[in-house]
């Protein structure tokens, strides 16, 4: 049960969007879009191909590696955070950036 | 002979695709996972090999992709497709995936004793299995998985542009 789970979705979301960045030096900003049952990120990268939707890849959780939530994780080049974000996802203006690169 | 052999690597593809797409959010061996995106990957690029081809039919051995990754450039529809505003840029981003490729053409079963996705191989004398091993270089969990859907992201959209031919 979700409910049960002592962790707090945000500090995951904080935490798993801090070692993403320090794993791609690509990418340059990190939204989380809350919700309750599942960390939901969309990732920034203008190195990457286009493309013409967002569509975040899933995982299970992963108490190993620190997280007890279902992960969603999208990668979108900057001109794409104009496209529709996945269906049930809170919109742009919800989504709370927890990771800015610094320009070199 | 039919030439019709690049769409149907393509057909084929596409489905090994969808499959390694639910696998990823199943918590199940990472070898799984990564052997459907190996095999989706292979006849993606043996597709559009085939496709310079006239459609014929692609020898009959795995190493492909990293064939194909080195030669992408004659393919006028992807780099199109890709949106890059200058060659270097794609050239760019093709050096950053190809650990990854490489990586997953590695790991074909085509040695004995050696790790791979689908067969047992002894090594130091133990018996070691494929669901049990950590590929290293293929990390799929999602604090680790960046590297490899940098990658996917380039096979998608390679699916998605050959979708279209």
């Amino acid at each position: 049960m979700i409910d049960r789970v002592p962790f707090s979705i945000e500090d995951e979301a904080k935490s798993l969007a801090a070692s993403n960045a320090e794993a791609s030096p690509e990418i340059t900003e990190i939204w989380w879009f809350p919700d309750n049952e599942e960390i939901r990120l969309i990732e920034v990268d203008s190195t990457l191909p286009g493309s013409d939707e967002i569509s975040p890849y899933c995982f299970p959780p992963d108490p190993i590696g620190g997280v007890h939530y279902r992960i969603a994780i999208a990668l979108v080049k900057p001109e794409e955070k104009a496209l529709p974000v996945p269906e049930g996802w809170v919109g742009w203006d919800e989504a709370q950036r927890v990771f800015e690169r610094e320009a070199a | 002979m039919s030439d019709q052999w690049d769409k149907a690597y393509l057909r084929q593809a596409s489905s090994d695709y969808e499959v390694f797409r639910q696998l990823l959010s199943m918590p199940v061996p990472p070898c799984h996972q990564l052997h459907y995106l190996q095999m989706a990957t292979e006849k993606l690029a043996k597709a559009f090999l085939s496709a310079n081809a006239r459609g014929r039919r692609q020898p009959n051995k795995h190493e492909s992709l990293v064939h194909f990754l080195n030669s992408v450039d004659a393919h006028d529809a992807v780099r199109r497709a890709f949106g890059y505003e200058s060659k270097s840029q794609q050239m760019a981003f093709l050096r950053s995936i190809m650990p990854i490729a490489r990586a997953i053409e590695a790991v074909y079963p085509k040695a004995l004793d050696a790790p791979n996705l689908e067969y047992p191989w002894e090594s130091s004398g133990r018996v070691l299995c494929p669901r049990d091993y950590d590929f290293t270089d293929l990390h799929l969990t999602g604090r680790e998985s960046i590297p490899v859907l940098r990658f996917t992201r380039f096979i998608e959209q390679c699916l998605k542009t050959a979708e279209a031919w």
